[in-house]
């Protein structure tokens, strides 16, 4: 037989197009900014994650310029041998202040933080307890790793009792607990006091994987700040590719931790290391969250008013305690027909449909930013209610 | 809508009175085996049911809500009376012993008094025979009583069934189409799964929740999935080398028994001892009498899909007679992670309350999805 070595890739792409499940890229042409040009449009940016519009700030723009003059446009290297630049070490140590921990470590990426630390924390003969729902660079991590995955229920502590209670009963050497702090999909919040106190009791770790918490809650500072369970939570995991409007992974806790970390983090070590520009807007970013409270405040202000008035309309908000507002649908060819209509009004809201959700949860999911104006959340809001009763959905 | 001036709704039940009498005796289905099942130790079950069904419908206070039609004797009218409904028989079976035909001529004198569902007392068999004679002008509704209930057309208890009848009284449950799935009994007793779809019938439609999360980006294939979960429980197994190993049926378990050396079959329950295989397809009798010998004992299940049962369908054998004598941590429940998510909830059912409740005092169960891998999830 006569192989086709790459026949394959067509064959399983057209199963994901008969299907409709492969994505189709929208592109931006110009910043990421809450009104931004969108293949010929200008629409006003309802799915991005700039929640602070800082992607675009003056003073991140600049601190990365200077980076470039001062130190070039790449790192030359991974941190373990020669690509460890002082703006690194810089950055980690106002992360840590920032967080009020220890010690942080800045990855590549949050995806890199949580695939090259999660498997070295749990190990053979150890138990994992991940919330069903977790983000999928926590499943990729936990993958890699030879300790037993128990998956909870979403946010059910009594289904996470009865995990600890199972791992306990076997013996597990170390348990951790691993959850988003935000769930992406509905904008609920981990239990993080709950979820501490269970650890404490059975001797467990626990990670929060904070991407969409960090620069929105706590005053920016995350869930460890909102709950008031800063030191209970061992590991706080970040990203600067969402409110912080860069790119970026970071961890925070113990020094020990951080030791750790950097010596056995296979994405740490084995990858190169950020460019001088994105290490100094990420500083250039807690330094803006630090001095310019007006960003988060307005965040919220705009995510009031906006779930307000759409449930005001007559849309089913879902339960989201965040600035991520679900706007229910239910079937999900009414969800894309929404988002296609919503579009050619100037609104840009993505529709999440099945399998990313249930069947008959299909959604468009919206998210707020800092930067949008009273009258950009207005027309927002007619176009909602415009195609909303156009297809019926109010 | 076939309404009375009094605002009652005209229904039917018929009762198929040896459905789910072959589970027990390790017979799968009692198509033309009746007598056989009897002859094995069985006893009627479909009776009982219908009394659940109908006690519930009382407890909501629903149950004179209904003008009921029904077939005479063992065939409905008994239990109707047993409950103080008052009742139309339409239809008389011409002998004791009563047959698919029966099942057929009862549904077809419903329809043609007017009634606006058929609710029935039995397995797939006895679906497909209400089917054929209502052929989609009502909705049919199924209370599992058989041994095989793949259908679509069943609620998941006889009290679920109580209640999605209180949902369509209140508008809350509408008709929609459901798949009719039976196996060729023949060839099921035999070890044979040939499973066939007789086509979509209308029944009562709750509106159910299906969560994926985002396990099911997990990119491995589906043998690879099994293998993991064949390797986990092989080495759990391991830890007691001297335990009576007991295989429920389904191809998941059957997967394992296979890694483990045996041919183990695909729809019996299977005993292994220290390896080997010590009675295949085994009846509950059997079950006990190996248990009696050997008390420490693990038993190997998956749930039926999206019913989510781990007992008390397609595995009568594993009784609650059975079910006394094993400790629920040695039950070990598996499952691939693409039948979890359509699959909410676990659940048991049986005969015994005191066995369902020492099920359902656990409140979550483990089931294995991986290697190294489970997946909590309620139970009841
Ligand atoms: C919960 C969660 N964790 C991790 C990540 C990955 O972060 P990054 O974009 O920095 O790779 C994301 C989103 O991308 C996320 O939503």
């Amino acid at each position: 037989m006569k192989r086709d070595p790459c026949g394959f890739l067509k064959a399983e792409y057209q199963e994901l197009v008969d299907k409709s499940f492969n994505w189709q890229l929208r592109t931006l042409e110009g910043p990421s900014a809450p009104r931004a040009k969108v293949e010929g449009r200008k629409v006003i940016v309802l799915c991005s994650n700039n929640y602070l519009n800082l992607s675009n700030h003056p003073k991140l723009k600049e601190a990365a310029k200077k980076a470039v003059d001062s130190h070039g446009a790449g790192s030359g290297s991974v941190r373990a041998i020669a690509g460890n630049m002082d703006l690194h070490l810089q950055l980690e140590k106002k992360i840590a202040e920032f967080k009020h921990r220890e010690a942080a470590l800045y990855y590549q990426t949050g995806f890199a933080a949580n695939a090259g630390l999660l498997p070295q924390l749990v190990g053979e003969g150890d138990a994992v307890l991940t919330d069903e729902l977790n983000h999928g660079s926590i499943i990729d991590g936990l993958r890699l790793t030879k300790a037993k995955r128990a998956i909870y229920p979403h946010n059910d502590l009594a289904g996470l009792e009865s995990a600890l209670k199972q791992a306990d009963a076997e013996k597990a050497r170390r348990i951790m607990i691993v959850s988003d702090g935000v769930f992406s999909m509905d904008g609920d919040l981990a239990r993080a006091p709950d979820i501490c106190r269970l650890a404490e009791d059975f001797g467990a770790m626990t990670y929060f994987d904070d991407a969409h918490g960090e620069g929105v809650l706590g005053g920016g500072r995350g869930i460890g700040t909102h709950f008031n369970v800063e030191g209970k939570i061992h590991v706080e995991m970040g990203t600067f590719s969402k409110a912080f409007g860069v790119v970026g992974g970071l961890i925070a806790g113990s020094q020990g931790l951080v030791n750790f970390a950097y010596n056995k983090s296979r994405t740490w070590l084995l990858s190169g290391s950020a460019p001088p520009a994105t290490a100094a807007a990420c500083m250039a970013a807690l330094d803006v969250l630090e001095k310019e409270p007006e960003h988060v405040k307005r965040l919220w202000e705009n995510t009031a008013y906006f779930k307000k008035e759409m449930q005001g309309m007559g849309f089913d908000c879902g339960h989201s305690e965040t600035p991520i507002t679900p706007v229910m649908l239910g079937e999900s060819a009414l969800a894309k027909k929404m988002s296609e209509r919503m579009f050619q009004e100037g609104v840009f809201a993505l529709p999440i449909v099945f399998p990313m959700v249930a069947k008959d949860k299909a959604r468009i999911r919206t998210i707020m930013n800092a930067g949008l104006t009273k009258d950009d959340l207005n027309e927002a809001l007619r176009a909602f209610e415009k195609v909303g009763k156009e297809l019926k959905a109010i | 809508m076939v309404e009375k001036e009094n605002g009652k709704r005209i229904v039917a039940l018929v009762v198929n009175p040896i459905a789910g009498m072959g589970g027990k005796v390790a017979l799968k289905g009692t198509d033309g085996v009746a007598e056989e099942a009897v002859k094995r130790g069985a006893t009627p079950i479909a009776h009982s049911k219908a009394l659940h069904f109908l006690s519930k419908l009382k407890e909501l206070g629903i149950l004179d809500r209904f003008e009921w039609r029904t077939a005479a004797g063992e065939m409905g009218e008994g239990a109707l009376r047993e409950c103080g409904a008052i009742s139309t028989v339409s239809y008389s079976p011409q002998k004791r012993q009563t047959t698919s035909e029966d099942t057929q001529n009862a549904s077809k004198s419903f329809l043609s008094g007017g009634c606006a569902l058929v609710i029935f007392v039995g397995g797939d068999g006895t679906a497909r025979d209400v089917h054929s004679a209502v052929n989609n002008k009502v909705p049919i509704l199924g209370i599992p009583s058989g041994v095989k209930m793949h259908s679509g057309v069943f609620a998941v208890s006889p009290e679920a069934a109580a209640e999605l009848m209180a949902d369509w009284l209140g508008g809350k449950a509408g008709a929609q189409e459901g798949e009719l799935i039976d196996l060729d009994e023949e060839l099921y007793r035999k070890g044979e799964w040939k499973v066939m779809n007789f086509g979509l019938a209308l029944t009562l439609f709750e509106p159910s929740y299906v969560q994926l999360g985002k396990e099911m980006y997990e990119a491995a294939s589906h043998e690879d999935v099994l293998d993991g979960i064949a390797d986990h429980v092989i080495e759990a197994l391991a830890k007691t080398p001297d335990a009576l190993v007991i295989m429920g049926p389904g191809s998941t378990v059957e997967f394992i028994g296979k890694k483990m050396g045996f041919e183990k079959t695909l729809l019996g329950v299977d005993c292994a001892l220290g390896r080997k295989l010590v009675a295949k397809d085994a009846d509950e009798k059997t079950i006990l009498s190996l248990l009696g010998k050997h008390p420490k004992a693990k038993v190997i299940v998956s749930p039926i899909g999206s019913q989510g049962f781990i007992f008390g369908r397609g595995n009568l054998q594993l009784s609650s007679a059975v079910m006394r004598l094993i400790d629920l941590q040695d039950i070990i429940i598996v499952a691939t992670p693409a039948k979890l998510a359509s699959t909410p909830d676990i659940r048991v059912d049986f005969d015994d309350q005191e066995v369902v409740d020492k099920f359902n005092r656990k409140k979550y169960i483990p089931i294995v999805a991986g290697y190294h891998s489970s997946v909590m999830r309620k139970i009841g």
